[in-house]
């Protein structure tokens, strides 16, 4: 259990999945940790696994399509007709007329 | 009219608005979560516009499904939920793709592993059988290398563009969106270890394709 190349590189880099996910039971989580302390191969992998889940998060965009939205004003509108049977005494200024509004 | 009051922008008040028929509630509901659900949606479906109508066709299952809405699960996993079935039965009405289940049961068989084996010295090695031959090259992300961020992060996301669709769409909802483990098996119907297994297979392909592009 102690030696610190038990777990090989091979077995490491396929265990860093379950790793990161905190399902590693704890004989494997000891040796895992054991060898990564030992292993400067094996930290960079960890390291660079850790940069492509940054990298991957950075993809990340806010914003829907001025149609998309418009569409779903008109959307909301009909379902709020149909539930109720009224005409909705809409002003034109709410959120789907014009100006694209934001969540904060 | 729309507060941005912390309190009223909470999920349980959000659906209590909504529920009234209060189109500024709607509207905060689609800013928060319509990105995410297009570039989910992307995952299975063929173009961006049938991504929007699916995301649109969701919306109005939303609506519609309001009233039976009961809160077990978190409103963003009922709605990919929603948005999922929507966007298989698109995907398989487009003859693109299969059942999710299916679909992640054929990535799973297939044979896998994180790092080219070729990298590790063999098994019949004298001193370090099984260790790496080839290690991982490093890489420098240094600040003056900003231009060629955008480049890199275009090759990230051409990377997950061709991962098979099941780890595709678990990395999205993962590493994009930020669903956790749980919200993620709930919306794909998948069970806890096979959403890690497709989730780690991601992420190191990710990262060999970063390897690939920033250490050549």
């Amino acid at each position: 259990m102690s030696d610190p190349m038990e777990m090989v590189c091979r077995d490491f880099v396929e265990n860093v999945g379950d790793y990161l996910e905190g399902a590693l039971g704890l004989a494997d989580l000891q040796s895992l940790e054991t060898h990564l302390e030992a292993c400067p191969h094996c930290a960079l992998y960890l390291e660079q696994v850790l940069q492509a889940r940054e990298l991957t998060a950075e993809l990340r965009r806010d914003g829907v399509p001025a149609e998309l939205r418009a569409g779903l004003g008109k959307l909301f509108a009909q379902w709020k007709r149909d539930r109720t049977g009224m005409p909705e005494a809409g002003d034109g200024r709410g959120p789907f007329d014009g100006a694209v509004p934001r969540a904060s | 009219m729309a507060s941005c009051g912390a309190p009223e922008l909470d999920e349980q008040s959000l659906v209590r608005r909504l529920r009234d028929g209060e189109e500024a509630a709607f509207g905060v509901l689609v800013t928060r979560h319509t990105p995410g659900m297009l570039r989910v949606a992307r995952t299975f479906v063929s173009t961006p516009a049938v991504a929007e109508e699916v995301v649109q066709e969701t919306w109005l299952g939303v609506l519609r499904g309001l009233g039976g809405f009961e809160g077990r699960s978190s409103l963003r996993t009922w709605i990919y939920r929603i948005l999922t079935n929507r966007a298989q039965t698109r995907g398989t009405v487009e003859d693109r793709t299969v059942p999710f289940a299916t679909l992640a049961s054929r990535d799973l068989e297939r044979e896998y592993s994180a790092v080219d084996p070729e990298r590790f010295l063999p098994a019949d090695d004298d001193l370090w059988p099984h260790h790496w031959a080839t290690p991982p090259r490093r890489w420098e992300a240094s600040p003056e290398a900003a231009l060629s961020h955008g480049e890199t992060l275009r090759v990230v996301e051409e990377a997950i563009t061709g991962l098979p669709v099941a780890q595709r769409a678990v990395i999205t909802m993962r590493d994009l969106e930020g669903l956790d483990a749980d919200e993620v098996c709930h919306v794909l119907d998948v069970t806890a270890v096979n959403q890690r297994v497709l989730l780690h297979r991601a992420r190191s392909k990710v990262r060999a394709v970063l390897e690939e592009h920033l250490a050549p």
